[in-house]
């Protein structure tokens, strides 16, 4: 399993308003619906049964209306049975009757005809002109409202039909013959049934014949059984009574009679059927096409007075039920109602339930998203704090406003144990973080008083030189009260009193807290008066916590005090807080411990820096303190830029790190030097190598000046001219003397070397001498190896006397040449050969002493540096070292040493480097080559250097101005270099372009 | 020499009907305008007047006074319509009824239907009689109906002897009657004469003699016509004795008057006798 802790797969998860709401949502939904379908079937049956006692309601109706009609209609039958129309054997006689026959018909609207049939087959029929239909088929005058039918027999036993038409007044108006109007009531079926009869009879419903009313007709005997008297009910009363029975919108109700023949339906039009003979006849149930209905007419004759029945997708209850109308006649009711329609009402009912919970239900959830809130906001706030907390962030306070006391608990909780791991954090943080150790002891006192709460605190560490626990910080509530101010005394370990307790606890290892009357003289042993005194305490508690090292030794103690007012309990800390602190402390000691290391270490570092700096001085007397006086030069210079508040080093800062690669990089700037070797370094003469050769010069010469004295000699023996001898060997000495005193001069390198010397040199070197002894024994391996590139001549050999021979030159191993493509980007010229000693090359060095070849080599201590550092593991911090250090002989114009660096290439520092290196050099007391400079001579150079544009104008003018180069000289140079160096001057010095 | 007018009327007449039965042996004219022809032709038979039909007729104030009035001018107008002729002779109402039941008339004139006259004659109504109490005029201050006449203890009312009123007076004059209140008068014209002369303190009838017997001085200053019953008008007419005529023919004497009543034939004859303003109130009943 990987280090990294394994995610867990997020689960679904709904915030608890949402549940909240959600819950209330379902929970009333359910009520709801649990009341709603409880409402709807109640309701259903409520309505069911409403509509069963609707149909009766109905039926009783119908019956009561059919009632009327007939109760006044038999009424009337009895009084047309008893009136004078039996008797009545003329026209006239029984149109005496119309007094008594118009007020029946006002009586009884719904009567359409009265009428007399006398068995001899003659007829008088009243009847009202109640439509204009009517009025108009039978031509009635305007004003006239009876028409009276009759069929009388004539003188002639002719059946007369006529048609009278009388207004209100029985005015009459007209009177016709109507030879078509033919009638025989004997041939009727009222007539015959009437006639075979007691008592009123009512015929079967049928169309009437003259006015195409549905209705049926009563007749009855005349009280004397002479004529039979009859009227024509009309039932489209019936009929429209029925219309206004609608039990719904689209409910159905039709009457029926026996036949099943439709007596009466909300659309009369449909009710008939047109026959052959032009009547019209009433239709059937089957005919009258309403499904729903003809479904209810199964229902006639059937035990079953309700049924349901599903017609296209619609539901349809059903009912037939009888209504009795005299005697053994009956009619039937059938109704059909949709169920859609009819638990309408329950739908309402429901609907109207569920708009008015849905408005409750919007007002639950409104209320428990708002009252859930009020538990969730301050959940979520401590959601989000937990959040952070997890992820480390304590810059926010937990404040948490609720009335719900459980959440309040919550966030207090969470506020405490935030605040106790942000303290714990905090300290761990600091001991991780903090950089320098008394910042590091501010901060774990600092927050372990106010983990414990209390007043100040101390802490000792263990000196074991002084043998004691000396104070190292201390705090006092808010302040840190550093150095002798503080006045609070070191802790022996042996001693008596309060110090004893300490020292007890401290020797058995274990916190302690210790808390006694106020005692001043304890107070002042340990120097704690002062404090306590302010806080106007009777009691003072400390808590002594023992700090450890790594293996678990004392090593030093955090003491934590607390002023005991007077009405104050005891300082009390619960075993949690104690066990806190004993973490805090542990911590707190292995982080103390590891400072000091790091502190140790890093001294260690500095002292080894200071001490391969000083080696280099050390290697050469005549650079001595050169590697310790640029560092402190270089950070002068970078403290004045540092607190520049205006001009170009504005923004200019360093951070500690920044300030140790400083101090790092400007002690090891020369580093490299150790790489060069000490007689080139300190080659005082243009002949000296490891000695200087000007001894071996000279003894040539003596050789030669000995060789002229033997010439002489041997000239004398062999008898030549002795003062031609002497002249030639004086000559001779004197040549010699003079040649070697100017070999000896251009030895020292004090002047240049003008043609005219080199040309003398070289004469010189044309002289001379014999050699008789081997060149190449007794020499090195190196040295032998470079004398064996070209064969020993034979002895004795006349020898130059100043030579460039091929082994006074040195090659480059392979691993000593610097390419172009080298990995550290220098961009260096380098000589032919590592090193030539020719004898007349070394002589020719135009100024000073060192050749080419050895200026390369000094040079080459920069790159060496460079090397050399940058092969060092730095730490990330320190990854500059090599930069700052590398740059000092680096030009701003990049014609500089050894990358050949612009100004925008270089960092600051490097830069300062440059300018401490070069100030530092010219005033340098110890050089071989030369005198120290005053510091006018040092900065006019350097303004020469600013306006050839080798040094940075900036840094040079800051270094002038901020007067870097006075606190120098003060601490680094003689008196006799102190003087006032022409500072305007070089500040208007313009870099050339 | 009213007699004698009377008679050469009477001869007239005769010799009139004569003419028409012999023109209308084979046809009639039509019944009226109103009425469409009906399916065959009448002719004499239709209305039983093969022989001349005997006409009994009564005094009875603007109907006949002295052999003019409305059912003068009906006859001859029935005479006119049927061909039948007609021999008209001059009764007392006490004396018609006994000569129709015993077949000496055929027919009569203003008769009114009893179930007793109804056992040997048949009815053709013409008009309505409206029987009203005529009160003398004594102050505006006094109310003028039959139960205010009652209450005065000593007022007698004058009434036709023979002459149905009606139910509704008939209860009041029975009582009337028990306390000798009563007086009977043979003839309207009597009647009329009673109440002028003071002998009766009322009198009860038809409203169109009261047009007829009183002057216009008369009826405006000294009496006055209350309609004291709600019973509708009585309604009279044409007495056909059963003996002579069929219910056919009553049918068709019927018809006739029909005629006459929708071509205002009878309207007119009315407004002649009595004046306009009685006239509607008399046929139009």
């Amino acid at each position: 399993m990987s280090l990294a802790m394994r995610r867990p797969k997020p689960v679904f998860e709904v915030p608890l308003h949402l549940i909240g709401a959600l819950g209330v949502t379902v929970l009333l939904i359910l009520v709801v619906a649990a009341f709603a379908w409880q409402t709807y079937r109640g309701t259903q049956d409520i309505l069911l049964t409403t509509s069963t006692e609707t149909t009766r309601y109905i039926r009783d109706a119908l019956n009561e209306k059919i009632q009327r009609i007939l109760a006044p209609a038999r009424n009337q039958i009895t009084l047309l049975a008893h009136s004078g129309f039996s008797g009545a054997e003329t026209l006239s006689r029984r149109l005496d009757e119309l007094p008594l026959i118009m007020d029946a018909l006002n009586e009884n609207p719904i009567t359409d005809a009265l009428y007399v049939g006398y068995p001899n087959g003659e007829f008088i029929l009243f009847r009202p002109l109640r439509t204009e239909a009517y009025r108009a088929l039978v031509q009635a005058p305007e004003s006239a409202t009876l028409l009276v039918q009759s069929i009388t027999q004539d003188a002639s036993g002719v059946m007369l039909g006529e048609y009278r038409y009388y207004d209100a007044n029985r005015k009459l108006l007209d009177a016709r013959f109507m030879p078509t109007y033919k009638y025989d009531p004997r041939t009727r079926p009222w007539f015959q049934t009437a006639s075979k009869q007691n008592g009123a009879i009512l015929t079967e419903p049928y169309v009437f014949f003259t006015t195409k009313a549905v209705g049926a007709t009563m007749a009855a005997k005349s009280a004397d059984g002479a004529v039979i008297v009859g009227l024509d009910l009309t039932l489209q009363s019936i009929a429209d009574e029925l219309k206004d029975i609608r039990i719904t919108p689209s409910s159905e109700l039709v009457l029926l009679g026996q036949s099943e023949q439709v007596v009466a339906y909300r659309d009369s039009r449909q009710m008939t059927a047109l026959q052959a003979d032009g009547s019209l006849r009433l239709v059937t149930i089957d005919e009258l096409k309403v499904p729903p209905l003809r479904h209810a007419a199964a229902l006639i004759g059937n035990t079953k007075t309700r049924d349901q029945v599903d017609l296209g997708g619609r539901k349809w209850q059903t009912t037939a039920t009888r209504i009795p109308i005299q005697g053994s006649n009956f009619l039937t009711m059938l109704i059909a109602i949709p169920e859609d329609e009819l638990y309408a009402g329950a739908r309402d009912i429901v609907e109207n339930q569920i708009v008015i919970a849905f408005v409750i239900l919007l007002a639950f959830i409104l209320l428990g998203w708002f009252g859930t809130r009020l538990l969730v906001k301050p959940i979520n706030r401590l959601a989000h704090e937990t959040k952070a907390i997890a992820e480390f962030d304590f810059e926010k306070d937990v404040k948490v406003k609720t009335v719900i006391s459980e959440v309040g608990d919550l966030g207090r909780s969470l506020r405490r144990m935030k605040k106790t791991i942000r303290k714990f954090l905090d300290i761990g943080h600091a001991l991780s973080a903090e950089r320098d150790f008394r910042p590091l002891l501010n901060v774990v006192l600092r927050e372990t008083i106010e983990l414990v709460e209390s007043d100040g605190g101390a802490i000792y560490l263990w000196h074991e030189q002084e043998g004691m626990l000396q104070p190292e910080i201390v705090r006092w509530h808010d302040d840190e009260m550093a150095g002798p101010d503080a006045h609070v005394k070191p802790l022996p370990l042996h001693s008596d009193g309060l110090r004893g307790e300490i020292a007890a606890a401290l020797s058995e290892s274990r916190i302690a807290l210790i808390e006694r009357r106020l005692d001043y003289e304890e107070l002042d042993a340990l120097g704690l008066r002062g404090f306590v005194e302010r806080e106007d305490a009777v009691r003072t508690a400390l808590l002594v916590v023992p700090l450890f090292n790594r293996k678990q030794e004392v090593m030093g103690a955090l003491i934590l005090i607390k002023a005991i007012q007077a009405g104050e309990p005891a300082w009390l800390l619960s075993d949690r807080l104690i066990e806190l602190v004993r973490a805090v402390s542990g911590s707190a000691g292995v982080a103390i411990e590891n400072k000091q290391l790091l502190q140790a270490q890093k001294d260690l570092m500095d002292a080894l820096i200071k001490l391969i700096a000083g080696a280099i001085d050390a290697k050469s007397a005549y650079t001595g303190g050169h590697c310790a006086r640029v560092p402190a030069l270089t950070r002068m210079l970078a403290e004045a830029a540092c607190e520049q508040k205006t001009g170009p080093f504005t923004d200019f800062n360093l951070s500690t790190e920044e300030w140790e690669a400083l101090d790092i990089g400007s002690w090891l700037h020369d580093c490299g030097k150790v790489t060069t070797p000490e007689y080139v370094v300190d080659k005082a003469t243009k002949l000296e190598t490891i000695y200087d050769r000007i001894h071996e010069i000279r003894m040539r010469f003596e050789v030669l000046k000995r060789d002229a004295e033997i010439v002489y000699w041997q000239g004398r023996a062999a008898g030549r001219d002795e003062p031609a001898l002497r002249t030639t060997l004086e000559q001779t000495l004197r040549q010699l003397d003079d040649d070697f005193s100017f070999v000896a001069m251009c030895n020292e390198g004090g002047e240049f070397m003008e043609p005219a010397k080199v040309a003398r040199i070289r004469e010189i070197a044309g002289r001379t001498w014999r050699r008789t002894l081997s060149n190449r024994i007794g020499l090195s391996y190196e040295e032998k190896k470079r004398m064996d590139r070209t064969p020993e001549p034979m002895l004795p050999v006349d020898e130059p006397l100043l030579a460039d021979r091929d082994d006074h030159l040195t090659h480059y191993e392979a691993k000593d040449v610097i390419g172009q493509d080298n990995p550290w980007g220098f961009k260096l010229d380098q000589p032919r050969y590592k090193m030539n000693r020719g004898e007349v090359y070394n002589l020719c060095i135009g100024r000073g002493t060192l050749t080419e070849e050895e200026r390369y080599r000094i040079n080459d201590h920069i790159s060496q540096t460079i090397i050399m550092l940058q092969s060092l593991p730095f730490p990330k911090h320190l990854r500059t070292v090599p930069e700052i250090a590398g740059g000092h002989h680096e030009k701003m114009n990049g014609t500089g040493y050894p990358k050949r660096l612009t100004r925008a290439e270089m960092s600051p520092i490097a830069r300062m480097m440059a300018i401490a290196d070069v100030f530092e050099a010219l005033t340098a007391a110890d050089r071989p080559y030369k005198k120290a400079k005053k510091i006018s001579e040092a900065i006019k150079i350097m303004g020469f250097m600013k306006k050839d544009n080798h040094l940075d104008p900036d840094l040079l003018d800051l270094f002038i101005q901020a007067d870097v180069w006075k606190r120098y000289a003060e601490q680094f140079l003689d008196e006799g270099q102190m003087d006032q160096p022409d500072i305007d001057s070089i500040l208007g010095i313009r870099p050339a372009a | 020499m009213r007699a004698q007018f009377r008679s050469a009327i009477q001869i007239c007449q005769w010799i009139l009907t004569c003419l028409f039965l012999m023109a209308g042996s084979l046809t009639v004219a039509p019944l009226a305008a109103a009425y469409n022809e009906p399916p065959r032709p009448w002719t004499l038979q239709d209305f039983g007047c093969d022989r001349p039909i005997r006409v009994g007729i009564v005094e009875f104030g603007a109907l006949y006074h002295n052999g003019v009035g409305i059912d003068a001018d009906l006859i001859a107008e029935l005479t006119r319509r049927s061909g039948c002729t007609f021999e008209i002779q001059r009764l007392m109402r006490v004396d018609l009824w006994p000569a129709i039941e015993a077949g000496r008339i055929d027919m009569a004139t203003s008769s009114i239907a009893t179930r007793g006259r109804e056992k040997f004659a048949r009815f053709v109504t013409y008009f309505g009689i409206k029987n009203m109490l005529v009160l003398p005029i004594i102050g505006s201050a006094h109310t003028y109906s039959l139960d205010a006449f009652i209450q005065q203890p000593h007022w007698r009312i004058g009434l036709v002897k023979g002459f149905r009123y009606g139910n509704d007076y008939d209860y009041h004059l029975k009582s009337l009657l028990g306390e000798n209140r009563v007086v009977e008068f043979p003839t309207q014209a009597i009647l009329f004469d009673a109440l002028k002369a003071g002998t009766v303190d009322g009198i009860l009838a038809p409203s169109v003699h009261y047009y007829f017997y009183l002057s216009e001085a008369e009826r405006s200053e000294k009496f006055t016509l209350v309609n004291a019953s709600a019973a509708p008008p009585t309604a009279s007419g044409l007495a056909l004795a059963k003996a002579r005529f069929t219910a056919a023919q009553t049918d068709n004497w019927m018809r006739l008057i029909e005629g006459m009543r929708l071509d205002r034939t009878l309207h007119r004859f009315v407004v002649r006798h009595i004046g306009k303003p009685a006239a509607a109130a008399f046929v139009e009943y």
